[in-house]
Order: C-alpha cells, then sequence, then structure tokens
C-alpha cells in the first residue's frame, strides 16, 4: 500500500511538471499591430487542403481562399465589370481584337520584371497544361510592345455575359525566370500582395506580406492591400477540431465549424459571428431523356410540389429556401421571385398527386442521385422523406462526387440530380450548368433535353445588353413552366472571428481576403 | 536459413508487381474523371477532353499499363500528383516520418502495455484482476477512435489546454494522436496475451519447471512467455501493417499531414498515380512486415527455423 | 502403520484433496496414509481418476491452485511436515530434495529451450555456489547417465524421440540426487521395448543413489518387475496395501482381486476379457458406505451402509474391506 501511494504522488508530481512545460496553450492574444501599420499575424483556419498552388485555376476552397493572394491577373472580376489590376485598361480595335496595356513597373515577389513576353508566356503555360477553362472564345495572344499585348478572340466578348470571367480575370501572370526556376506547386512566386513564406500540404500554409509588390499604394485595389503581416492558414479537415481551435484561440477565423456551437459564440463578447448570404444554389435537376421517368413534364411537377423548401431549409442549418436558380446577392436577382407562386414557394401534397395521376405514375422507382456531404445528404433523406409520403417510391444513391459526377453524365441510371451550384456575378452564369447545352459535348443540357425556346431565352439573357428583367422573367416562365429544374435552397456563409479583426473584406466569390481587412489598432 | 530469406525477398518483388498491376486495373475500370475533377464544373466537355489527353488517359488500356509498370519498376518513378503537382514518391517521402511516428510509437505501445495488461489477467486467471483487465479490454475496443479523438481534443486542449488542439507543431502534439491509435491495438493485444498465456498455463511443461523448484515470476517469464509469443507476434505483423494503412481518422481529427489522409484524398479525387503510389509503397511494407513475422517465428521457435530451411533446401533437391 | 515414526522417511497422513468444479466438489484424494523407508520403491496402483496423480502433486505442493484445494493432512519429509513450510522454503525442496518425472515425455519438455539447459535449470536452483561452467558440465554428466551423448546437450526437444526425451526427463528429475523420486506413469506413453529400458534405467539409478521412489503405474507387469510394496488406490482411497509378495501371492481387496483377474492371460484359452463390472464412482457423488460396493460381488448390507477402515489382516499386509477384513 505504502508502494502504490509513492507511485501516486510521482504521478502527480511528474504531471504537474509536465503541464509547466507544456504551458496554457495559446491564449487568445490581442493583435499586434507593428511599426509599419500592420497587424502581426492572423490565423485562419482552413478546411479544405489547397493541394498545390501552381498559377491555374483553382477547383478547390482550399487554393481558391489564397490564389488569388498570391497571383494577379490582367483584370479582376467584378460582376459584369473587368477591374483592371496589372493592366491599365483595354482598347478594342475590333469586334475581336482587344489591346491591354501592363503597368511598365510591375515585378514578381522575388523583383523579376514582368514584360509583355511574360504576359504571353503566361497564357502559352496555361493552355499548354489543360487546365484552361472557360477559353471557348480565346483565339491567341502576341506582343505589341515591350508594355502592350493584343489578344484575338473567336467572338466578340463584350456580349456574353463573364465570357473573360477566366481569360482576363482568372488567369495568373507570371515571369518566365520565376517559373522555369522553381516548382510553383510548392512555391509559387506571383506579383500578388502576398508570397508563400512556407507550405506543407495537409498541415499549414504561411502567407508573408510582398515587401517587393509593385503597385503604388494609392494605386492599389482593396482586395490587393496588405493590412497584415503574416498570415497562417492551419488546414483543420473536421469542422468539430476546428471550433476547438477557434475556442484556444489556436485560429482567430472559421467559416467551417461545428454549427451546434454557434449560439456560444453569438453569446460570446471575445468573438464577432457574421452571416452573409451565400453564392451557392442546391437543386433538383430533372432528367428528361426520352424514355425516362423524368421526361414527364406532369410527373415533374408532382415532384416538385411534393417538396418543401422551407422544410429543408429549415432542417439543415445554415440554408434559406431558394426561389429561382441563383441567390440574392446577384445583381440579376428579382426580390419579386420570393412572392411568386410556383412550385418552389408552394407545397402542396394533393396538388402533387393530381399531378401524379394525370402523369400516369404507377409506383416506379425514382432514383435521385447525390454527393455523400453532409448538408446535401441531409437534404436528400429529407426529399426522399416528403417524397415517400406523397406516394413516390424513392431510392437514394449517394456516393462520392466523381461516381455520382459520372453517373449524371450518363442519359440513363438516374432520375434527379440534386446538385449544387456556384457562381460569380450573376444568376444566368450560374443557371449555365443547367441551361447551357453547348458545354456537354452532346447537344444536350445536363439534364438531357433540347429546348429550342429555352436555348433562345438563355442566350439571350446571358449577354450584357439582353440581362434585364423583361428577359429573365420570360427565362423563368419557360424553365419553371416546363419544370426542368427545381432549385431548394441557398446557402448562408457563417464567419466567426476574434475581436483582432474589426472589417472583415471579401472578394468577389465571397472568400475571405485577411490582407484588405482592417483590425484593431488600425 | 539464408535461402529462406532470400526466396521470401524474391517473393516481395514479386508480390509489388501484382499489387500494381491490381490496383492498375482497379483504377481503370472505377467510374469517375480525374480529367473532370482537376477543372471542375465550369469546363466544357472540349476542356475535359483535353486533360485527359495531357493526363495520358486517352491512350490505350495496354499502353497506359505498360508505361505504368516502365516507370514504376525500371525508372523508380511513381510518376507526379495530379492534384498535388508534386511527385508522389516525394510527398511519401515527406509524409511517411508523421505517419511512423504515431504509428510506430503507438505500436510499442501496444506490445509494452498490452502484453502486461495480458499477463496480468492471465496470472490472475478467475479472479477480479482478470475481470478488471478484460473489462479495460473491452471498454478500449469498443470506443471509436473517431469519438475518442475529438473528446480528447475537448478535454485536454479546449477545457485544460495542456495540449495543442490540432496539428504537428510541437513534440506534445503527438502525444493524443499516439494514444489515440493505440488504444484498440492495447485491447487486442491484451486479449490475444491473455488467452495465448492461458492455454500455455496448462501445458504438462509448466508443471515440469514448476516442479523443480523454479520460482513462479521466473516459469511466467522463461517459460511461458516465449511460447506464448507466437500468436502474439502474429497480431503484431498485423498491427504492423495498420500503422501505415488505418491512420487516416487519426489523421484527419488532428490534422496530421500524413500517408493515411494521402491516399484517401487522392482517392476521393481520383488521383490515381497517388493511389497506385500508395498501394504499392503499403504492398511493400507489408509484404516486409510479413517477413519480419516469419523470421521472428524463426527466431523465437526453433522447431519453425528447422521448418523453413527443410522447406528451402528441399524444394530445391525434390525438384 | 505399525512401522515407527523415527524409521519412516516419508510419513503421508490422512491427506484429503478436493476439486471445486462450479458448484460441484469433486473428492479426488479421501483420507490416504501410508509410510516409506529410505530406498524403498511404492508402487500406486489404480485405475484412471483414481487420484494417484493427485497424491503425488499433493506431495509436491504442485496441485493446480484454482481447482483444487487441500484440505488436510500432514506430510512428512525426514520429520518435517511439508505443509507448513512457505512457498519459498518449499522451492528449495522441489528438484532437490522430491523429484517428479512425468507422464507425456512428448510435452513435457519446453520446446523452446535446449535440453542441456532445461537440465541446467535445475542444477542452477539448487546449487547456488557452483560456477556456470561447472554446472554445465554436470548436466552434460547427466546426459550420459542416461545414454545420451553429451554432444546433444544444444539440440531441441523436436530433435528427440520419444523415448529419448523421457530420458532426458529422468536426468532432470535426478540431477540433484533428490531423495525422492515421484515417477508418474513414466512409460505408459511409451512402447514396449523403450518401456523396458527406461525401466532399466530407472532401477540402475535408484541402485547407485540410494533413491526412494513412489511409482504410480496401472500396470501390474510393472509393478511386480520395480515395486518393494504396493498400494492399491480406490475412489481415493487405499483399499489394499503391503509388500509386493502380499498383495500378488494373498490378494484379498475383491477390487484387487478383480485386477489381476482382468489381465489377459495368453496361455489361457479365453473367449473374452473378465473386467471388472460397472464404473469406478462419481467423485462428486461417493456412496456412503464402501465406495466398492456397488460393483462388489460379495457386496451385503453392511458393506453399503457403513465405511470400512483399514486394517491390518497379517503383517504389514492391510485391506479396507468389511467382510474381508475381518478375515485372517
Amino acid at each position: 500500500m505504502k508502494k502504490a501511494k509513492q507511485y501516486a504522488a510521482l504521478i502527480v508530481a511528474l504531471v504537474m511538471v509536465f503541464t509547466l512545460f507544456v504551458g496554457n496553450g495559446t491564449a487568445f492574444a490581442a493583435g499586434n499591430v507593428l511599426d509599419n501599420g500592420r497587424l502581426e499575424k492572423f490565423t485562419i483556419g482552413m478546411a479544405n487542403d489547397p493541394q498545390e498552388l501552381a498559377p491555374w485555376n483553382p477547383n478547390n476552397q482550399g487554393k481558391n481562399l489564397v490564389w488569388h493572394q498570391i497571383y494577379e491577373c490582367l483584370f479582376d472580376n467584378d460582376g459584369a465589370e473587368y477591374v483592371p489590376i496589372l493592366a491599365k485598361g483595354y482598347t478594342v480595335v475590333d469586334p475581336t481584337t482587344v489591346d491591354v496595356e501592363i503597368y511598365d513597373y510591375i515585378q514578381d515577389s522575388e523583383g523579376n520584371p514582368v514584360t509583355a513576353d511574360d504576359v504571353v508566356y503566361s497564357y502559352q503555360v496555361l493552355v499548354d497544361s489543360g487546365y484552361a477553362i472557360k477559353y471557348g472564345i480565346y483565339d491567341s495572344i502576341e506582343k505589341t510592345g515591350d508594355y502592350t499585348v493584343r489578344f484575338h478572340f473567336k467572338e466578340d466578348p463584350f456580349v456574353a455575359i463573364g465570357s473573360l470571367e477566366f481569360i482576363w480575370g482568372g488567369t495568373a501572370i507570371f515571369t518566365k525566370a520565376a517559373y522555369e526556376a522553381g516548382n510553383f506547386a510548392i512555391a509559387p512566386v506571383g506579383t500578388g500582395p502576398y508570397k508563400v513564406a512556407s507550405y506543407q500540404s495537409g498541415s499549414k500554409l504561411v502567407l508573408e506580406a510582398n515587401e517587393n509588390y509593385w503597385q503604388t499604394d494609392e494605386l492599389t485595389a482593396d482586395t490587393h492591400k496588405r493590412t497584415v503581416q503574416t498570415v497562417e492558414y492551419d488546414i483543420i479537415t473536421e469542422a468539430a477540431s476546428q471550433t476547438v481551435a477557434l475556442n484556444t484561440g489556436s485560429i482567430e477565423y472559421s467559416n467551417s465549424f461545428d454549427m451546434a456551437s454557434l449560439a456560444d459564440f453569438e453569446a460570446n463578447p471575445n468573438y464577432t459571428v457574421k452571416q452573409s448570404d451565400g453564392n451557392f444554389v442546391y437543386s433538383l435537376l430533372a432528367n428528361c431523356y426520352e424514355g425516362g421517368l423524368m421526361a414527364n413534364e406532369d410527373l415533374r411537377k408532382a415532384v416538385y410540389y411534393a417538396i418543401d423548401n422551407t422544410m429543408i431549409a429549415a432542417a439543415v442549418t445554415g440554408y434559406n429556401p431558394a426561389y429561382g436558380a441563383g441567390t440574392n446577392i446577384f445583381a440579376d436577382y428579382d426580390p419579386a421571385w420570393e412572392t411568386e407562386e410556383n412550385y418552389m414557394t408552394v407545397y402542396d401534397v394533393d396538388l402533387a398527386k393530381e399531378y401524379a395521376a394525370k402523369a400516369g405514375y404507377n409506383g416506379e422507382e425514382i432514383t435521385i442521385i447525390a454527393m455523400n456531404d453532409e448538408d446535401i445528404k441531409n437534404m436528400a433523406t429529407i426529399c426522399k422523406a416528403l417524397l415517400d409520403m406523397a406516394g413516390f417510391n424513392v431510392t437514394l444513391n449517394i456516393g462520392d462526387l466523381n461516381s455520382i459526377q459520372t453517373i449524371s453524365n450518363q442519359n440513363t441510371g438516374w432520375d434527379l440530380y440534386l446538385m449544387y451550384c456556384a457562381s460569380g456575378g450573376f444568376c444566368i452564369s450560374l443557371s449555365q450548368a443547367f441551361f447551357d447545352d453547348t458545354i456537354n459535348g452532346d447537344d444536350m443540357t445536363l439534364g438531357n433535353f433540347t429546348d429550342e425556346e429555352l436555348r433562345a431565352a438563355y442566350n439571350l439573357c446571358n449577354t450584357m445588353e439582353g440581362n434585364n428583367k423583361e428577359n429573365m422573367d420570360k427565362l423563368r416562365e419557360i424553365w419553371i413552366g416546363k419544370g426542368y429544374l427545381d432549385p431548394l435552397v441557398v446557402n448562408v456563409n457563417y464567419s466567426i472571428y476574434s475581436n483582432a479583426l474589426t472589417e472583415p473584406c471579401y472578394d468577389n466569390n465571397l472568400n475571405f481576403v485577411p490582407g484588405g481587412s482592417t483590425y484593431a489598432g488600425q | 536459413m539464408g535461402r529462406y530469406v532470400l526466396r521470401r525477398i524474391l517473393m516481395v518483388i514479386v508480390i509489388m508487381i501484382a499489387a500494381a498491376f491490381v490496383i492498375f486495373t482497379i483504377l481503370y475500370f472505377t467510374p469517375g474523371d480525374p480529367a473532370k475533377n482537376l477543372l471542375g464544373a465550369s469546363a466544357t466537355a472540349e476542356e475535359v477532353e483535353n486533360m485527359r489527353h495531357v493526363l495520358g488517359l486517352d491512350q490505350p488500356y495496354l499502353v497506359q499499363l505498360g508505361n505504368f509498370m516502365y516507370n514504376t519498376f525500371l525508372r523508380f518513378d511513381l510518376g507526379n500528383s495530379w492534384t498535388y503537382s508534386v511527385p508522389v514518391m516525394q510527398e511519401l517521402g515527406n509524409r511517411l516520418p508523421y505517419t511512423v511516428t504515431i504509428g510506430g510509437i503507438s505500436m510499442i505501445l501496444n506490445v509494452i502495455i498490452g502484453l502486461l495488461l495480458g499477463i496480468f489477467a492471465a496470472t490472475h486467471e478467475g479472479k477480479w484482476q482478470d475481470s478488471v483487465a478484460m473489462i479495460i479490454a473491452m471498454v478500449f475496443i469498443s470506443v471509436p477512435d473517431f469519438w475518442l479523438g475529438l473528446m480528447m481534443i475537448v478535454l485536454f486542449a479546449q477545457k485544460l489546454k495542456w495540449l495543442p488542439p490540432y496539428g504537428v507543431q510541437y513534440w506534445y502534439s503527438f502525444i493524443m494522436p499516439i494514444i489515440v491509435s493505440s488504444i484498440a491495438g492495447i485491447a487486442v493485444n491484451a486479449r490475444q496475451t491473455r488467452s495465448s498465456m492461458l492455454e500455455v498455463f496448462r501445458s504438462d511443461y509448466i508443471t515440469t519447471a514448476r516442479a523443480k523448484g523454479q520460482k513462479e515470476k521466473v516459469v511466467v517469464r522463461k517459460h511461458m512467455l516465449p511460447n506464448a509469443l507466437m500468436p502474439i507476434i502474429t497480431s503484431l505483423g498485423t498491427a504492423f501493417t495498420s500503422i501505415v494503412a488505418g491512420g487516416a481518422v487519426v489523421e484527419s481529427v488532428y490534422s496530421i499531414p500524413g500517408v493515411g489522409l494521402y491516399m484517401l484524398t487522392g482517392i476521393t479525387n481520383r488521383d490515381y498515380p497517388v493511389v497506385r503510389g500508395c498501394v504499392i509503397f503499403f504492398a511493400l511494407f507489408t509484404s516486409i512486415a510479413m517477413l519480419l513475422v516469419d523470421l521472428a517465428y524463426a527466431f523465437v521457435d526453433p522447431r519453425i527455423k528447422a521448418q523453413y530451411s527443410a522447406s528451402a533446401a528441399g524444394k530445391r533437391k525434390g525438384a | 502403520m505399525s512401522e515407527k515414526q523415527n524409521e519412516a522417511f516419508l510419513s503421508v497422513k490422512d491427506i484429503e484433496v478436493i476439486y471445486t468444479s462450479g458448484k460441484k466438489i469433486v473428492h479426488a484424494v479421501n483420507g490416504v496414509s501410508f509410510d516409506m523407508k529410505r530406498g524403498e520403491t511404492l508402487g500406486l496402483v489404480g485405475e484412471t481418476g483414481a487420484g494417484k496423480t493427485t497424491i503425488a502433486r499433493a506431495i509436491l505442493r504442485i496441485l493446480p491452485d484454482p481447482p483444487a484445494i487441500f484440505k488436510g493432512g500432514r506430510i512428512e519429509l525426514d520429520g518435517v511436515n511439508l505443509i507448513d513450510l512457505t512457498e519459498e522454503e518449499m522451492l528449495k525442496i522441489r528438484g532437490d530434495k522430491i523429484a517428479m518425472i512425468f507422464q507425456d515425455p512428448m510435452t513435457a519438455l519446453n520446446p523452446l529451450m535446449t535440453v542441456g539447459d532445461q537440465i541446467l535449470e535445475v542444477l542452477q536452483l539448487h546449487n547456488k555456489s557452483e560456477s556456470k561452467e561447472e554446472l554445465i558440465k554436470r548436466a552434460g554428466d547427466m546426459l550420459e547417465l542416461v545414454n545420451i551423448p553429451r554432444e546433444r546437450y544444444g539440440e531441441y526437444p523436436h530433435q528427440f524421440s520419444g523415448g529419448m526425451k523421457q530420458r532426458v526427463v529422468i536426468a532432470m528429475a535426478l540431477a540433484c540426487d533428490p531423495q525422492l523420486l515421484l515417477a508418474d506413469e513414466p512409460t505408459t506413453a511409451l512402447d514396449v521395448t523403450i518401456q523396458a529400458q527406461v525401466l532399466d534405467l530407472i532401477r540402475e539409478l535408484r541402485e547407485k543413489y540410494q533413491t526412494s521412489m513412489i511409482l504410480i503405474t496401472h500396470d501390474l507387469g510393472v509393478v511386480a518387475e520395480t515395486c518393494d510394496k504396493v498400494a492399491v488406490i480406490y475412489a481415493g482411497e487405499i483399499v489394499e496395501y503391503g509388500d509386493k509378495r502380499s498383495i500378488y501371492k494373498h490378494t484379498t481387496h475383491p477390487y484387487t482381486i478383480g485386477l489381476f483377474d482382468s489381465l489377459p492371460d495368453i496361455s489361457v484359452q479365453a473367449n473374452r476379457l473378465k473386467p471388472i463390472s460397472g464404473m469406478p464412482p462419481d467423485p462428486t457423488d461417493l456412496p456412503e458406505g464402501c465406495a466398492f460396493s456397488p460393483r462388489c460381488p460379495y457386496a451385503t448390507e453392511e458393506c453399503r451402509a457403513a465405511h470400512p477402515q483399514l486394517r491390518e489382516i497379517a503383517p504389514g499386509h492391510f485391506v479396507r474391506c468389511c467382510l474381508r477384513g475381518k478375515e485372517e
């Protein structure tokens, strides 16, 4: 017994000594503003691993957050506008030729000067890599002077909305010298306000303010400022872990946390909870392929009327019901849509059964495919439950993104696809996934239908001139009338951050820009 | 005996080639388009097709297989990850130390604590110490590691602030992941040790040893343990392989950039080079682990050693 | 029982051993007593399950502790009651003063230790002052003694045949020159030719070292060859006890008679064997009176009612029987 007591005492002593070394974890340190006016350091929780930092456009949320801080393009997208950044402006020579002049004092983060040669080189690299997307109207680029280039397009780029979104606003410019010398995937060299100090994939990405930033303070756009000296992104994939990290002060900003603890953070004066409308729309897309169940318009509407968007939004935290193929942050969104009466706003099981009877539905199995994301899974389950209640025979097919995408690309094997779409400035851009029949390579939309009327209306709305309330309403009439898709919910973005941050700044894609934000003490 | 080892090493190479072939074929037939995954939803069908060409996915099966086998086994080049744009070998090299640290140390803990717990239970068979030890083992093996990981973070990182909640920055960041990884293994080892010890318990040579006047403690150590070791070594072999393969959950919860998560994200992203590289690496690791286990058998039990030498020699003579 | 205490080298008195199996109690040994002189060989004869091995293990105090419980009795070796000794003191006795040879040589040796080291172990335990080299040499000597070349010291048990393994076990048992050797059916697992060899070896060594021996067996032929005294065990009791001549020539107890009768005799033309009818009693539920009464052809009411005591019917010849115990 004596020995046991001795051991116990020893263990307690060791534990106490241990805590001395370990310390108290990171206490919530107030931001420290340096002499140059910048906040010393800001730590952000990142839910997705950026994986690689190459200059092509990001297809993952993680890379999205940092890409625009490291690289810069000729222009930034702002709704339908192109804001000149590296370029001074553009001159239209003729409908398919545009000249662009860049500043003559641009340099990358290592001090290499950027010339027209580098601009042409950047475009070439991107096209050759295979990563160039939405480059449909791009034909070629040529150098016309030390700091001027000429673009050749296949059609007038200023007609359709967003046709230069990637060509001008999503193509990074970098120097030939830096690209050939280094490995941009892990150590990129761009012209942006920040450069990568260290990157360990799966763990941490640290950005340092670019001391060689080329632009003068007066001309620097908001999202290209450097109000923080060091930005650290800690890659934490689990929402629950991010919540803990936020609590202990290890990270100071998070937009991917455990929704259940939202109330606790709202009540806590050390944190600010920001809620803003998102740019994601979750919809049920019908497979109208001939011979399929959903080729029947009445059956489509039957299904839509049997689903209650408000219930789905309420059940899955962080969403609002959708009223159209877009959210209210887009320029061409019309609040009047919210009071319209259609299958998005009306939930009527009897009406649904009427339509089903008209369609001659006889209990055939309806397959809904969906990605295995937690929220989407929940939405799909609720849809199934509602449809079951209304007398439909529904099966869910949940899989990982790739498998589901493969199925959705086929003509058969699915009836409804619970998918999500996001976009930059316009509802119509978001609708491209649903209504554009040229991108899938088989002259049919993703939902496997070809509708002349719809195509004409869509193309009209997709132009700068044609995008007005009248035409958008006409487009809506068509697709709601025919029931091609049923937007369910739109997302709400939540972010929680410490009091070190006073005014957060967001870019065109709703990404948080630390360098453009204002902090306590500034 | 040397001949036996040589034969086994040759088998390792065969296994790796077979594994490479199998994983390549499986990936080839798995639904999912890596090109589409890389470009995202905004890309047109044409652009996706172009990317497939760049990735080499539009070539016939045999050509792709040939290139892959040639690169892997003759040039030792596992290729570049499509999503990370970094050579797979290099990334594996970066990530392996974390996974091995966690896996290795937790395996050592498994062995030591599991063995001690099992011996403790076996030597007090039927009494309350045995029940307590087995209940502990049962609790350990039932607790889901995901839940335990998160609970520990909440307790130790948030409430007590003793340990960092995630990451690999300090040496003590590894404490929680190691504990969570080893829990199930301790339970398995404890139960395994207990049952093999009990079997040995009833053996005649134990009675002989006691009849010689040997102290009980020494009987356990010198006579029981070595004989009970065989099934324990087997379960250690499987534990060895789970060092690399089983870490994904712990790595995800604690944000550890290890090999488990690497392979998992490779699968979700249809990043073929990563998946292939990881599988081949696992095949290599597992075969070597199995070889070590079999050699350990021979080291512990002279009967098995004789068997190996006989089979290695006999095959040559008889054939 | 008329032997004086100071002449007896081993004196076993009224030992009782039970096994607990779940709720049932198995009465394995029910009041066994006997004495032995130095250099004597006592044969314990009986069927499987009669309790012979339990008696031997009780003497060495290596009964398996959870199921077995030593309920009472005295075991005196050279005047010292072994039951009173602490475990530490008992460790010194085991292997040194009392040694045991086991039944199945195939499993009696640790498969992972060399045979030499196993003999070395018992030497090291009881000769702490000697050097290891010296003891290794002695282990080699023991091997030679049992006709195994000392070069085979470093070989493992699986490299030996059954008979040779048993010889190793004998070497191990005799290594420290014990005063008492407990041989538990040492030849049962061996074939007849090897059996003869092993028995010869045991006898040789016994004569050389003057070791007393308790030989447990169910083979009456072996008993005839090697033993001085015989005790017949039935249901945990001695039912007949005496020197070899008395038992073989003046068999008294019905059970012993039954045993001898059941031996097949080649010279006699017989169609069937003559077993003892019935089965040995259930040790959890022993009969009230004489344990053998259910099977005894001469049983009377008295036998079934009263439990007979051991009675001397001739000098040195004891019988436990209601009927025969009275005869002269």
